[in-house]
């Protein structure tokens, strides 16, 4: 019992540190940090999304074992369980651990198509907050409102809204292109267009080619080397580079004879910061339900069947319920004002509260 | 005689541990084991029998023994608190009336000596139960208080219906005093020419009439009891005892302390009050509105009673 509690807490500190790795996973981007902290950001994304498939797998195999795996999936939000472990780890964190591993350091323009699928992918590292749910339980405790119903409706409905969110977050991005990869590809398009430019015009210039590319890219700011003929043109500034651009952060566009190499940086933290406003978004919505919902809930539903049942099954419990006037003709204040006002006076006059004592208790008498 | 006294004296120790009970006070510890003993015994009876218990004594020997033994036990631990009750009365109050004939430490004297030959009746006895816990809690300066800074019909009926022009800490005072006699109502004794047999309040509870004449003679012969206390008090700690429907409308402080005893009798001291239910005086107030008639409480000192305790959130 005791290793179980341990590991409970364990798994719901590990929630609490997958919430704030997945924050700063984007946080990270938008403020710019530097690779080797957002590798660790990639890395401990990796072992928690490792920690909950195993957790997964522990929890269906025990349910599996007493036969009611159905139970726990469908009833115990074990789906919530696994939307939020096994999908992320191969599609998201898996990948992202790989390519990390492997020392891949750009993406080239054929890989971009990659990269896009995976943005679609990576709609779905939102599922993690999902695990924010099963935390309800312990906002209940702060808040004074451990009423198994309070908090299993708290749970349904903020199950549906994030879930819900979720599901049209995902559904945006297969159905729609993202406005920044589009800025992304305008802007690849805006470098082979004066690629073209260059060597049209070559021609009748007296500025070589080299001359004429330098002059037109060496102001670009998200361009970080440009390679025309296999010679820099301009070149890396290395130390920045590879300080601040990791493999997703730099895009390779080829085009005839000219290879640019430009930042992806300022868009992906657009993209982040979009990221972020719907991390937010989905926090607010579940500490809004648990703390103002499950609170409205449980004073105008849970503590009033909560007193009424105390009341009819101990005979010295007397308090009556407190009736809110804004809801006195709902049913379950009904059932109160008939418990207060029917019920607790019949009751006192039939019910006998003085304290019995058996001739079993005498018996054990030593003497 | 004198072996089996320590065995009965182990055995009511042994009552008195049962967890449902040992938590309780001495009083009603009393009552739930004489209960006991009175629903129990036939079987009582044969179970003495046995080398385990009483071989070889009567039952009604040792019945007699255990009903000694509790009410040793019960006075030694109740007294002091009752003590210390006494000496928390300002008896200023009655000094006045006899215009400083006696002195309020006079009073604690007499009180004292007086209460520890009432507390050996059963029933006046029983009566300190709610007594003690209405001192205990400072109901009668919280109701009153609020009742009189308020001029609450509480306090209507107090002062202008009852034409008792006492201060606010004076009337409490007053209402303590009562409380401490209203035991007397269960004493017997020959009353003639009402009875030349030993009565007590019990016997007229249900005649009017001569309830009347038992009410003037028992509290003339209570007078004599306790010089400095007025007959007048006496017949009204007497009357708290009595339901509303047996009361004059002056009987005022009567109907009210008859409210507060029956509240306190079986006082429940709630820990914690679940989120979403009334406070336990409103509560109690509330539903006792509802069966004012039928256990005859007043029910405009009620509906009083349950404004001041919601109002304040008792």
């Amino acid at each position: 019992m005791r290793k179980y509690k341990l590991l409970e807490n364990f798994i719901f500190l590990c929630i609490i540190l997958v919430l704030v790795q997945t924050f700063l996973e984007d946080f990270s981007v938008v403020r710019s940090w530097s690779v080797d902290k957002r590798n660790i950001l990639i890395i401990s994304g990796f072992v928690f999304d490792l920690i909950f498939s195993i957790e997964f797998v522990v929890r269906s195999i025990a349910n599996g074992v007493n036969r009611k795996f159905t139970d726990y999936f469908v009833n115990r939000r074990g789906w919530v369980d696994f939307l939020s472990s096994f999908p992320l780890l191969i599609l998201n964190s898996g990948p992202s651990l790989l390519v990390f591993l492997a020392g891949v350091n750009t993406v080239s323009l054929t890989g971009f198509g990659i990269v896009n699928a995976l943005k679609v992918v990576k709609a779905i590292r939102v599922t993690r907050i999902l695990r924010l749910i099963r935390i309800i339980k312990i906002f209940g405790k702060i808040h004074n409102t451990e009423s198994a119903m309070a908090q299993h409706h708290t749970s349904v409905i903020t199950t549906i809204s994030v879930f819900s969110i979720i599901l049209t977050l995902i559904m945006f991005s297969v159905l729609f292109v993202n406005p920044y990869s589009q800025i992304m590809n305008d802007k690849a398009e805006h470098y082979k267009k004066i690629a073209d430019t260059i060597l049209e015009t070559d021609q009748d210039t007296i500025l070589t080619v080299k001359e004429n590319a330098r002059l037109h890219f060496k102001n670009q700011k998200d361009l970080l080397r440009v390679v025309y003929n296999e010679e820099d043109l301009i070149p890396y500034n290395e130390e920045l580079a590879s300080e601040y651009h990791n493999f997703e952060d730099i895009l390779v566009v080829k085009h005839k004879n000219f290879e640019f190499h430009f930042s992806l940086l300022g868009i992906h933290a657009k993209t982040a910061f979009q990221q972020l406003q719907n991390f937010f978004i989905i926090i607010v919505l579940v500490l809004a339900f648990s703390f103002v919902y499950t609170r409205h809930f449980a004073q105008s539903i849970s503590d009033v069947m909560h007193i009424v049942n105390k009341g009819l099954r101990k005979k010295e419990y007397n308090l009556q319920v407190k009736i809110d006037e804004r809801y006195e003709d709902h049913a379950v204040y009904r059932i109160a004002r008939f418990y207060n006002e029917a019920y607790l006076p019949a009751k006192i006059k039939k019910v006998n509260t003085k304290k019995e004592l058996s001739l079993k208790d005498m018996m054990n008498f030593k003497g | 005689m004198s072996q089996y006294q320590e065995k009965v004296s182990s055995f009511v120790s042994h009552l008195l541990s049962n967890p449902g009970i040992q938590n309780d006070c001495p009083i009603i510890a009393e009552q739930t084991v004489l209960n006991f003993i009175s629903t129990n015994r036939e079987k009582l009876k044969e179970n003495f029998k046995s080398p385990q218990f009483f071989a070889g004594v009567p039952a009604s020997t040792i019945f007699q023994m255990i009903a000694e033994d509790l009410r040793r036990r019960t006075i030694d631990s109740v007294l002091p608190d009752i003590e210390s009750m006494i000496e928390s009365i300002d008896f200023t109050f009655l000094s006045d009336i006899y215009k400083g004939k006696y002195s309020p430490d006079y009073y604690v004297q007499i009180f004292k000596k007086y209460i520890k030959e009432l507390i050996i009746n059963a029933e006046a006895r029983s009566g300190f139960n709610s007594s003690l816990n209405i001192i205990k809690s400072n109901a009668l300066e919280r109701y009153v208080g609020i009742s009189f800074a308020r001029h609450s019909p509480l306090y209507f009926e107090l002062v202008r219906v009852q034409r008792n022009n006492l201060h606010t800490e004076e009337y409490v005072n007053y209402l303590k005093v009562l409380l401490l006699l209203r035991g007397s109502a269960f004493i017997k004794e020959e009353l003639p020419p009402l009875s030349n047999s030993k009565v007590n309040i019990v016997n007229y509870k249900n005649d009017q009439r001569l309830l009347e004449q038992y009410l003037d003679l028992r509290s003339k012969k209570f007078a004599k009891v306790l010089p400095g206390v007025t007959a007048e008090i006496f017949d009204m700690a007497i009357k708290c005892n009595l339901p509303a429907t047996h009361l004059k409308p002056e009987d005022a402080s009567a109907r009210f302390l008859y409210i507060m005893s029956q509240r306190f009798q079986n006082y429940q001291d709630y820990k914690k009050i679940d989120r979403g239910a009334e406070t336990p005086d409103k509560s109690w107030f509330s539903i006792m509105r509802k069966n004012a008639k039928y256990y005859g409480f007043d029910k405009r000192l009620l509906e009083d009673l349950f404004m001041l305790a919601g109002d304040n959130k008792w």
